[in-house]
């Protein structure tokens, strides 16, 4: 649960659930109000990020080496190995 | 021509460089003076009848099929081979490799994301983790009871 999160109550009606689902988003929102979402794929942008940093000269943090590293990991296939264009 | 770049090396670029690289693969200028401690690119074509990169032996151009191409060198941050360092990983990525609590999301005035990790107890103190960082790590946060 959300550590601030309202009980939020259960919903009598179209207008309520809405509320409940603005309540919600709230607490997904930026400080500048928008919606940050996350995008990956481990041959789509993976690629294009590597090879950015390498032309731009930007290093990774150990921590984001291995965490891209499990990233990997855990979008091979469990038979072949392969990785798909978008996990 | 299907290309690929073969990234050996973790690489440093001047802006300047940066600028051409990204307006032509090929025919980069490069600095006699900056040949050293150099890592490079190597540019390779991909087909049924090369399967490994192509590695030029000079640092001039070279001739692919009908296509003048040359490579760029760069200086490297890192080793003189300029590869990255091994990392020892567990087998699975079964669990997190790094500790979820210490990354932070940071939303820049221009909508940039990036997330950073908080290497010390003094940070996590002084920046605490919010709903969204731990909803977008995957952190048992979101779920309200309706």
């Amino acid at each position: 649960m959300l550590q601030d999160a309202p009980e939020l109550p259960k919903p009598k009606d179209a207008l309520e659930a809405a509320r409940n689902g603005y309540r919600f988003y709230k607490h997904l929102q930026a400080h500048d109000g928008h919606w940050p979402g996350e995008y990956g794929g481990p041959m789509f942008l993976i690629p294009g990020l590597v090879i950015g940093s390498y032309v731009t000269g930007m290093t990774f943090k150990t921590e984001e080496r291995l965490e891209m590293i499990r990233y990997l990991f855990n979008r091979a296939h469990p038979e072949d190995g392969g990785w798909g264009m978008y996990g | 021509m299907n290309l690929q770049v073969a990234f050996l090396s973790r690489l440093y670029a001047n802006a300047t460089t940066v600028g051409l690289f990204s307006r032509r693969l090929a025919l980069i200028p490069v600095s006699s003076d900056s040949m050293q401690n150099l890592g490079k690119i190597y540019v390779s074509r991909i087909g049924p009848e090369s399967g490994r990169p192509f590695i030029p032996s000079s640092s001039s151009k070279f001739k692919n099929g009908s296509r003048w191409m040359s490579y760029i060198t760069l200086p490297s941050l890192s080793s003189p081979s300029g590869m990255w360092s091994p990392l020892e990983v567990p087998l699975t990525g079964e669990k997190p490799f790094t500790d979820y609590s210490r990354w932070r999301l940071v939303v820049n005035d221009g909508g940039r994301h990036t997330w950073e990790y908080l290497r010390t107890d003094n940070e996590v103190k002084h920046w605490p983790q919010t709903d969204l960082d731990k909803f977008w790590l995957g952190l048992k946060t979101v779920c309200i009871q309706l």
